[in-house]
């Protein structure tokens, strides 16, 4: 039988384009199927400059105006109205739809989990085990730290107990790590003293020229768009698929996905931004569309034989949204600071990653926000009417000393979290909007008064005034769970090479197959584990 | 520090070197690249300070005034010509501005804030003025219009120890204590 490719990709982020990208360098035939268009660097810069609003990232009103990425009617931005959030929790997450996908605009930090990350529900009775271990993966973590540039801190213990290096890593990390703005050495001295052990974050900033990337200049704009490209994104991998002979079809949404009655993958269904409608087949399929648009398309690829759609056989596609909803707190500092050198992140703490205590409390991140804080402050002192020399000088001063600290929690897998194609809302093109249903348990009740308390000893230990505390479920923009990973098929949707418990020739990738989610960010380990995923496919495609 | 230090990519190029631009020069060059309305603004722009209106220099006299910075000429004409649709009336603002200025001899913006009697709109419209020359945004609606970004005044107290995003100084450029981070600021 003839195919049209041997691998089709859906979706071209990190997650597809990694697995494009192997697939293409074995000499497979591989076509990439993207929702968005191609964009270039230059021009997203220059909208992001011209742009009145700039915090592209939080503006609801004024979303329109306030990201720099496309907006055209056949993939909606995600800054509008397309996200249908039910739920007593909003989710608003916030990702692309462009060749090279969500990591145009992630903040890069790039960890791995620890070893017990991988079996809360042993250790600590809480959510759900992995079908691997930390072991395993760990070969897969230095490759895909490789493949994405990471720099990071050789021998810091990312456990958070300031103690020997962990977790365990046979290979140091591709690039040293960055240098430490004086705004985090001072800070971190000064939280010392109440037991807080500063990790700087392993993060996808070149340090040193790698691949076609730049040094980081500390433009202080990795997200929305870091100017030079020093930041991974996507694109990098979707150029090297391309080199080795991949085809990206651009502008083509997937909306269908057919199986025959034996269980088989046969073909795809995708619609142009005209409205024309087209089919492809091949050997095998990869779903990598990311944690909402994946589950929302085996959902909607419905027919007599797979009524509840496709992969679906255990109804757990599109459950067990997790995230890491969080809490906030901004403070001045008693002594000029000076965040805002250097690039966006990089301070964390996380004395609370592991231990006895995730049986009541989740295990959480604190991270020390570095942006360049003037154009807020500027617009609020003249609100304040604040205005002539004192303006100068509080821009000043403020700029200076204004720190926000952000918590993010573990969320646990729960099945009434989830995605499903929305029965009466619509994109241009006729497919459904994915609808969000979003909650937190008594578990992140639990740890939100921590971590208050937590955040207020940091503040006292710095002698912070003016402490505004936000514990309103702050979105982190870390979408996991949605296409769970386990032995089991009737509770899980893939084994743990990622393969369609159901469908033989279908691979499902990226952070939606984390069965448990941990304090930190997740794109490493989706990238780790979606090259594992690569390695099981070379053998048998 | 130097910008060539930066410069790897081609691509960076462009980017380093818009960082350079002046407010016209840029417009010619990015306007081409990208389709926005501000570029119809710079373009519209004087290329020769000598071309500017009166109704412009009076502006560029007032805001001097009210901000204590060297407003240029492009920035005056392109901040009068974003709030003029916003404040029709901006001219004769200007003019009872001025005639205040020099009624009450006042020779820093700090002695206007000190007046207790000036007329509510008047004032009211002054700080849109200065609003506007710090945040280079005129509004803070859907229809907000930037006419500077990098030289926004805002940015000038921090300048020396914070980039304006976009625009970094190199790598490797930060670690130790910034020099300014000991000056004294008086509140
Ligand atoms: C603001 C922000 C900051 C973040 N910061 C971090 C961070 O610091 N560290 C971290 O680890 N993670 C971070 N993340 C998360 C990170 O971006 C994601 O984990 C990562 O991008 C997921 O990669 P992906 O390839 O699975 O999905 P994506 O990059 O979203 O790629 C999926 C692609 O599939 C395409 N697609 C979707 N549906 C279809 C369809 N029907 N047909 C065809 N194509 C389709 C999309 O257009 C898209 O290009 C952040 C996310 C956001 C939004
Ligand atoms: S600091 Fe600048 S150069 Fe470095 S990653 Fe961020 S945006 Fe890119």
């Amino acid at each position: 039988m003839d195919y049209d490719t041997d691998v089709l990709v859906i979706g071209s982020g990190v997650m597809g384009a990694l697995i494009a990208t192997r697939m293409a360098q074995a000499g497979k035939a591989v076509t990439i199927l993207e929702a968005g268009p191609r964009v270039t660097r230059a021009e997203i810069v220059e909208v992001f400059r011209n742009a009145p609003i700039k915090l592209s990232l939080t503006n609801i009103k004024l979303q329109g105006a306030g990201s720099p990425f496309p907006n055209p009617p056949h993939i909606p931005s995600t800054y509008g109205d397309y996200l249908q959030l039910k739920g007593p929790v909003k989710y608003p997450t916030k990702y692309l739809r462009v060749v090279g996908g969500t990591t145009w605009h992630f903040g890069s930090a790039l960890w791995r989990m620890i070893p017990n990350d991988f079996k809360i529900r042993t250790l600590y009775d809480r959510g759900r085990d992995w079908p691997m271990t930390y072991e395993e993966l760990e070969p897969f973590y230095c490759e895909a730290e490789a493949e994405l540039g990471v720099s990071g801190m050789d021998g810091q213990d990312e456990g958070g107990n300031g103690g020997e290096a962990w977790p365990p890593r046979s290979k140091p990390f591709p690039m040293k790590g960055l240098p430490i703005p004086y705004f985090m050495t001072r800070l971190a001295d000064q939280l010392k003293v109440g037991g807080y052990n500063p990790i700087y974050e392993p993060n996808g900033r070149a340090t040193s020229a790698y691949k076609e990337r730049p040094l980081c200049s500390g433009n202080n704009n990795c997200n929305p768009v870091c100017p030079s490209g020093a930041k991974y994104d996507g694109t990098r991998h979707v150029d090297e698929a391309e080199r080795h002979g991949a085809r990206v079809f651009d502008n083509s949404v997937v909306y269908k996905i057919e199986a025959d009655d034996s269980g088989k993958i046969v073909a795809v269904r995708y619609k142009k931004p005209d409205g024309t409608e087209h089919r492809m087949t091949a050997r095998y399929f990869v779903l990598a569309a990311y944690g909402i648009e994946s589950p929302k398309l085996l959902l909607m690829s419905t027919s007599e034989k797979y009524p509840n759609g496709i992969a679906n056989s255990s109804d757990q596609v599109g459950r067990n949204l997790m995230g890491h909803t969080g809490i906030a707190m901004n403070v001045m500092a008693s002594e000029d600071l000076w965040p805002g050198q250097g690039p966006t992140e990089l301070l964390v703490y996380m004395n609370y990653r592991d231990g006895e205590l995730r049986k009541q409390i989740p295990s959480y991140k604190t991270k020390l926000r570095n942006t360049v804080a003037t154009s807020g402050l500027a617009s609020k002192l003249m609100d304040q009417g604040v205005y002539g020399s004192k303006l100068d000088a509080e821009i000043k001063r403020q700029s200076a000393r204004s720190l926000n600290f952000a918590i993010d929690f573990e969320t646990e897998a729960q099945p009434q979290n989830r995605v499903t194609p929305s029965t009466t809302a619509k994109d241009a093109l006729g497919i459904p909007k994915p609808e969000i249903y979003y909650s937190v348990n008594d578990y992140w009740n639990a740890g939100r008064d921590f971590g208050v308390k937590d955040l207020q000893k940091m503040a006292s230990l710095i002698n912070a005034t003016d402490i505004k505390m936000d514990t309103n479920h702050q979105d982190r923009q870390h979408i996991m769970g949605t296409t769970i990973m386990g032995n089991d098929p009737r509770t899980s949707v893939v084994d743990k090479d990622c393969r369609s418990h159901d469908h033989p020739n279908l691979f499902i990738v990226g952070t939606n197959v984390m069965p448990s989610a941990s304090c930190v960010n997740p794109t490493l380990t989706g990238a780790a584990v979606t090259l594992r995923t690569a390695q099981v496919m070379l053998r048998e495609v | 520090m130097t910008d060539a230090k930066a410069v790897v990519l081609s691509e960076q190029e462009v980017l380093i070197n818009s960082r350079r631009r002046n407010l016209v020069k840029g417009a010619i060059a990015m306007g081409v690249m990208w389709r926005l309305p501000i570029d119809s603004a710079l373009a519209a722009a004087p290329a020769e300070v000598t071309q500017m209106p009166v109704s412009v220099s009076a502006f560029q006299k007032v805001s001097t005034f009210l901000t204590s910075k060297n407003v240029s000429p492009i920035m005056a004409t392109r901040c009068y010509d974003a709030l003029k649709k916003r404040i029709p009336d901006l001219d004769s603002v200007v003019a009872s501005l001025d005639t205040l200025v020099k009624a009450r001899q006042l020779s820093h913006v700090d002695q206007y804030l000190a007046l207790t009697d000036v007329d509510k709109g008047l004032d009211t419209q002054a700080k849109s003025i200065i609003r506007a020359l710090y945040l280079g945004v005129v509004g803070d609606d859907e229809k907000a219009e930037l006419f500077a970004y990098e030289e926004a005044f805002m940015y000038d107290p921090t300048r020396a120890v914070l980039v304006v995003p976009t625009y970094g100084r190199g790598p490797n450029t930060w670690g130790p204590k910034p020099v300014d981070a000991v000056a004294e600021v008086k509140s």
